[in-house]
């Protein structure tokens, strides 16, 4: 009989300590992998698959606590010199997020009602994150050589900023448009009396709803509908990776000696300009059909992802 | 200034394992799942179990799975006699400190 678990067990091993493979893990899944012999030795198939999804679920609610508890750990061992750099960097970031937030929102917002200011704020989030988190990594960061736990915690702080954009492009932006919407038709009810369709469209729908959509038209034959939505989906999929492909990027191609700070804003600059036009044409090409509308959204992230991966390699040869 | 001495301290999650296990014999985490009739979880208790062995209140060792079946071998817990000690006293201090509300 071959026993569920095994393969869970590796990927764990690869990350867990061993203390906490021996407290934690390994007794999850002894109990999911005994229950599960019982349950199959009586003959009882839907139970022991019912058994083995519910082990899954409780494996992946332990390495997640093990995850949780490694970050703060590794939070409260940073040096000091780590920990000045971090809130540095913190602070950089903070201050160019909140210039992009603003800077993004004010020009549209300028020939609105101030009370759908609030509407505007989530559409600049999945910008502003990842161009925070690269100035951050370049000026705060720059310059000098880093500890591998404080390279470990930047890519930690960078994916909780990809689950930040995830969510806002995924839930919030939706929301906020619809609202927008609803708020404008209103004023434009009163003031011209003139009713406006508030059907929602691809902009107004969560993953869900938009995924939804697709299926529905792919289903009905209406293939290039389906195929614009399809790119808008995996746009907004994929935007929200441009945080962590930036800031491997930022660590990989770094300056490790002094530089001003100036040389080291152009390369968070640069960077991010770069992931822009790169996406801005993949997806220009997209709409035209001269290339595939969903990998045209992930190409930057991959490229990025890619050129830092192999910058790391390199280093690591030549420093062997 | 002299250091305090830890304090410790017991959650209900950790009050309810203990009384499990004083009152039975040595138990799997499953086992404390069934028998706490839904108050602990499955994703949950593992994770207690070991916070309860880094304080000292809960001892564990591993059982070799039965022969020919494969498997890692299972992890069986029992209160140590710190905990039995945690737990007579929490119980005891918590009868007078829960307020008594006039029927």
């Amino acid at each position: 009989m071959k026993l569920p678990g095994g393969r869970l067990r590796s990927v764990a091993a690869r990350f867990c300590s061993v203390k906490a493979m021996e407290r934690l893990i390994d007794p999850v899944l002894s109990d999911l992998q005994a229950e599960y012999r019982e349950a199959v030795t009586q003959g009882r198939i839907w139970r022991s698959r019912w058994i083995r999804a519910a082990g899954s679920i409780a494996f992946c609610k332990v390495l997640a606590f093990v995850a949780f508890e490694g970050t703060i750990r590794a939070l409260s061992a940073l040096t000091d010199e780590d920990r000045r750099l971090l809130h540095n960097s913190v602070g950089i970031g903070g201050g160019c997020f909140a210039a992009a937030t603003i800077l993004v929102t004010l020009p549209p917002a300028r020939h609105l009602p101030i009370h759908t200011l609030p509407y505007l704020i989530p559409q600049a989030l999945p910008f502003a994150i990842p161009l925070g988190v690269t100035f951050a990594v370049c000026c705060g960061l720059g310059g000098r050589s880093l500890s591998r736990r404080l390279q470990g915690t930047v890519l930690v702080v960078a994916l909780v900023g990809c689950a930040a954009a995830l969510a806002t492009a995924g839930w919030l932006i939706p929301a906020a448009n619809q609202a927008f919407r609803v708020t404008m038709a209103e004023h434009v009810r009163q003031t011209r009396g003139v009713e406006i369709d508030l059907r929602r469209g691809p902009s107004e729908m969560t993953f869900l709803e938009l995924s939804d959509r697709i299926g529905v038209l792919t289903e009905e034959g209406s293939a290039r509908e389906a195929y614009t939505l399809s790119r808008a989906y995996h746009m907004r999929l994929a935007l929200p990776w441009a945080t962590p492909a930036l800031a491997m990027f930022a660590l990989a191609f770094l300056p490790r000696r002094a530089v001003p700070v100036w040389s080291l804003a152009a390369v968070a600059c640069g960077a991010c300009l770069s992931y822009w036009v790169l996406l801005g044409a993949a997806v220009t090409a997209g709409r035209d059909g001269t290339f595939p509308g969903a990998a045209a959204a992930w190409l930057p992230a991959i490229v990025f992802t890619a050129a830092a991966a192999g910058r790391k390699i390199v280093a690591a040869a030549a420093r062997s | 200034m002299a250091r305090r001495p830890r304090l410790l301290t017991l959650s209900p999650k950790e009050s309810l394992i203990l009384e499990l296990l004083t009152t039975g014999d040595a138990m799997y985490g499953l086992e404390l799942v069934t028998a706490s009739r839904g108050r602990l979880k499955r994703g949950t208790v593992y994770v207690t179990l070991g916070r309860m062995e880094e304080k000292g209140y809960v001892t564990s060792t591993p059982e070799a799975p039965p022969p020919d079946a494969g498997g890692l071998p299972r992890r069986v817990y029992e209160p140590t006699p710190l905990g039995r000690r945690v737990l007579t006293v929490w119980s005891s201090s918590a009868r007078y400190l829960v307020p008594e509300f006039p029927r």
